[in-house]
């Protein structure tokens, strides 16, 4: 017998829209005073009509599609019914039984191997308030404060198969999703902002001896199903996975309970403790009492209207990746670093477009390499750092010419991302230009093997590897400014080697 | 007829405290109202497409403008409790 985690996610991101998904009240909430952007409708009052946004919907449909979901043609909203002091309408209007996006997959890296995550469904539905959990300094009352500006923000549920076995691929999974809705701008997902959040289902499989399972299938017999709710960071993800796997098998040891219809239970993140935490008894989907919102006629998508959306949608980060591998003549794991956000990938593509396979090579390398050094110690991505794509490619241009050495290139680089100078520019003030003139090289090698005398017989009488310690003291003379092949070459060719 | 437990369930999911009383009283009267509704049961719906809309209406969608709303004020006028601008509520966790 053997222990096989099985784990499922919802992720639930905020749609990047202007207003509401049921009313015209603003839906950028960030930052604002509370209950300020309300109206009857995301109040909750009596009598107040929804009205469905139209770009909600469409952002909906752009990340089923750029999730390889199924879009059909009929769709419908519903009213999900529980109490909590942050639904103020006693219902949330939400896609039960025939949500937008249906049957979707993302293909995961995770631990140096290839996954394909199914996909069982995302849907629509809307946000609820902000609470705020309060303690009188006084009298010790706890109390809760809820601000209605986040009610009714559109926010797109990606409900995954339990087909998820490692704590790596839940996290590889929910990293893809994030930087999928991102590139198609359909959400920023921004998490110190809370518009990407996470609920994990974990259970343990006892896989008996005999059992044979298949990538995706379920062992026969698992442990009951726990949901952790609410996880707002990677972090938090990766930790709550572990601990539930851990806490699983060490409680199935002790009481050998198996899953079964009613012992489903939710949990809580503790993040200061890392541990999660029994809350209730998970209310069954019946219990939610869905039935169809009456307020809202239901959606057609038309098949024309899919295809334009489809057809529109800017390359996703694999697909690009892989196009400027083969362009560019790049490894695909390089390639993959440059394009890993949107904004950084559209910075390469200004400084690319159009350049040689070498000196884009060259822009990789630096960018990968020291430039990609500097920005993480500033947390900065590429594209919000002072570094201008043609100032890379003018960098990447001085080196390939010629004009400067690798070496120059590190000593002006600070100068040119923390200052926004351009390199050349640099080059010029502290005069660090590569000497390629050949009639400057001769002079200091002559002077050199004129001091010499010694290493130079060496070189003559059968050392030929003692010429490098006289290049070496050409490009002291010169402070590196000398261009080492062009040094190599011409050495070689006075000591007749 | 509903049981006990079938109508303390739903006195759970409403949120609401009944005296043993009022149990039996909505054991009766709930158990009334879906015979009532089951009166549908009799009719003859095999050859009826299922809808949850008797409008005809479909994609009726606004577009994707943000007016403005209530100011703060007014938001929070009618409520029971309100701190700096919030709605008070008891305590959840
Ligand atoms: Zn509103």
């Amino acid at each position: 017998m053997r222990y096989q985690p099985i784990i499922g996610l919802e992720i639930h991101t905020q749609l990047k829209t202007q207003s509401k998904m049921f009313c015209s009240c603003a839906s950028q909430y960030f930052g604002k005073e509370p209950n300020t952007q309300t109206c009857p409708v995301c109040l909750g009052l009596p009598g107040a009509l929804p009205s469905i946004n139209q770009m909600g919907v469409e952002q909906t449909v752009r990340v089923g599609l750029a999730l390889g979901c199924t879009i059909p043609e009929e769709s419908k909203f519903d009213r999900k019914n529980y109490f909590y002091p942050d639904l103020v309408k006693g219902y949330q209007i939400s896609q039960y039984d025939m949500p937008l996006c249906q049957h979707g997959y993302l293909d995961v890296d995770a631990l140096g191997k290839k996954k394909r995550i199914r996909i069982l469904r995302a849907h629509l539905e809307e946000d609820t308030a902000k609470s705020l959990h309060e303690k009188d300094p006084v009298t010790g009352e706890s109390y809760t404060l809820i601000d209605c500006n986040k009610s009714g923000v559109p926010l797109l549920e990606i409900v995954s198969e339990p087909d998820l076995r490692t704590m790596e691929e839940a996290s590889a999974y929910a990293r893809k999703i994030r930087q999928i809705v991102r590139y198609i701008d359909a959400s920023d997902a921004d998490m110190e902002k809370g518009q990407l959040r996470f609920d994990i289902n974990v259970s343990i499989g006892i896989v008996e001896d005999d059992e044979v399972l298949g990538e995706n299938d379920l062992p026969k017999q698992h442990t009951p199903i726990v949901e952790v709710k609410n996880l707002n960071s990677f972090r938090a993800l990766e930790k709550a996975v572990d601990f539930e796997i851990k806490r699983q098998i060490e409680e199935y040891e002790q009481t050998h309970e198996l899953y079964h219809a009613g012992n489903k239970t939710t949990r809580g993140w503790d993040d200061v403790k890392e541990v999660t935490v029994h809350q209730r008894s998970k209310e069954e989907a019946s219990e939610y009492r869905y039935f169809p919102e009456p307020d809202l006629p239901p959606l057609h998508l038309a098949r024309d209207y899919v295809e334009k959306l489809r057809s529109e949608l800017p390359m996703l980060p694999e697909a690009k990746a892989k196009q400027l591998a083969e362009c560019c003549g790049l490894k695909l794991s390089d390639a993959v670093l440059l394009v890993a956000e949107k904004e950084d990938a559209n910075w390469f593509d200004q400084a690319a477009t159009g350049q040689s396979q070498v000196l884009v090579g060259e822009m990789a390398k630096w960018l990968l390499g020291d430039i990609a050094f500097f920005l993480k110690e500033n947390n900065l991505g590429v594209s919000q750092s002072k570094l201008t794509p043609e100032h890379l490619r003018e960098l990447a241009s001085l080196i390939q010419s010629g004009e400067i050495s690798g070496k120059i290139a590190k000593e002006i680089l600070p100068d040119v991302l923390e200052k926004g100078l351009s390199p050349k520019s640099v080059v010029e003030s502290k005069g660090l230009k590569q000497v390629s003139d050949v009639g400057e090289i001769e002079k200091v090698i002559d002077a050199v093997i004129a001091e010499n005398a010694k290493i130079v017989a060496q070189v003559q009488g059968g050392k030929p590897e003692a010429v490098m310690f006289l290049v070496g003291h050409v490009m002291k003379k010169t402070r590196g400014q000398a261009n080492p092949p062009m040094v190599q070459e011409m050495m070689r060719k006075k000591m007749g080697l | 007829m509903l049981t006990k437990e079938q109508v303390l369930k739903i006195a759970h999911l409403a949120r609401l405290k009944l005296t043993e009383a009022e149990v039996e009283k909505y054991q009766g009267q709930l158990s009334q109202i879906l015979d009532y509704v089951a009166m549908l049961d009799e009719v003859d719906v095999s050859k009826v497409e299922p809808t949850a809309q008797v409008t005809g209406l479909t994609n009726s969608m606004r577009p994707d403008e943000a007016k403005v709303s209530f100011g703060q004020s007014v938001s929070i006028r009618e409520a029971a409790a309100t701190q700096k601008g919030y709605f008070k509520v008891k305590a959840v966790l």
